[in-house]
């Protein structure tokens, strides 16, 4: 009887020592896992973090390529408003019948220095008079804004307010 | 007795059985765009115009002048208006090709520098992920007596 109640007690502390070994090794796994999760939702945080710079990165840039942009256009337009308003200052029908040698010289440098503006819109290197150019009798009035980067108007009012 | 025995090991194998933990996986790879290598456009070298005013007064002497430097005696002809009218075409092409080559040197200035933005992302989620690897295997590694 006794032996038995050995016996039985022998099964019974190894099974309750298995039973705690495997629920030991279980619990550690559970913990490794629970490490390398925590581990890799702070990688997920970080990521999220590093791709909201990014967005952020990149509106920024977008707004900042915006406003390049609008100043382009705004160049653009001013080039192509100076022509209009020259043309409406001054009536070319009349003055070609009472200057017609001044009016044809006029025109011909004009076409000249429209000619040029179309080169240097297709990506032709400024020439070294055009980049040292800095007076308005020095600059291409077509396109100074492309073709001379060195002309600064505002140094020039009356000059300005005559080719606005 | 062999029944409290068999009842307790079994409820502790249906308790501690149901509870599972399952292993998060995150994988970040980002794709890689091969970079668009495209020709450039042609220089323009334009050939220059010659205009010729002509009115009621001169025309004699323009037919003169044509002769003189060997030029066909004919000349075509545009009103004050027209000649107006050609030179602001002529520069709203030009305005045209200007906001066109701005739109592009925007789009490719956003584009490479978003790319940059992104690789520094990447790298930064890079040196994130190899520390966290990293701690994973010194986790692995570690005895289960040093496990806490």
């Amino acid at each position: 009887m006794g032996l038995k109640l050995a016996l039985i007690m022998m099964v019974l502390m190894a099974a309750m020592g298995g039973l705690g070994y495997w629920y030991y090794t279980d619990t550690q796994e559970r913990m490794a896992i629970l490490v390398a999760n925590e581990a890799k939702a702070t990688v997920a945080v970080q990521e999220a973090e590093a791709a909201k710079v990014a967005m952020e990165q990149a509106y920024t840039e977008m707004a900042k390529q915006n406003k390049i942009l609008n100043e382009k256009f705004q160049e653009a337009e001013n080039r192509a408003n100076r022509l209009e308003n020259k043309l409406s200052r001054h009536d070319i029908g009349v003055l070609g019948i009472a200057k017609d040698s001044l009016v044809e010289k006029i025109i011909n440098n004009a076409s000249k220095n429209a000619l040029r503006c179309a080169e240097i819109v297709s990506g032709a290197d400024l020439t070294q008079d055009e980049l040292s150019a800095s007076k308005p009798s020095e600059i291409n009035v077509e396109c100074y804004e492309m073709a001379n980067p060195n002309f600064d108007p505002t140094l020039f009012p009356t000059w300005l307010e005559k080719n606005r | 007795m062999n029944e409290l025995i068999v009842i307790s090991l079994v409820g502790a194998l249906l308790l501690s059985g149901c509870s599972t933990t399952k292993e998060l996986n995150i994988t970040t790879e980002p794709i890689q765009k091969p970079a668009l290598v495209l020709p450039n456009v042609d220089q323009l070298n334009l050939q220059d115009v010659e205009w010729f005013v002509i009115n009621e007064e001169n025309v004699e002497e323009v037919w003169q002048r044509l002769s003189d430097e060997n030029k066909d005696i004919v000349l075509f002809g545009l009103t004050d208006d027209g000649y107006e009218a050609l030179a602001i075409n002529l520069s709203d092409i030009m305005k045209l090709v200007q906001q066109q080559k701005a739109i592009i040197v925007a789009y490719k200035d956003y584009y490479e520098d978003a790319e940059k933005a992104l690789d520094e992302a990447n790298s930064q989620a890079d040196n994130v992920n190899k520390s966290v690897e990293k701690i994973n295997e010194d986790e692995a590694n570690k005895k289960w007596y040093q496990l806490n």
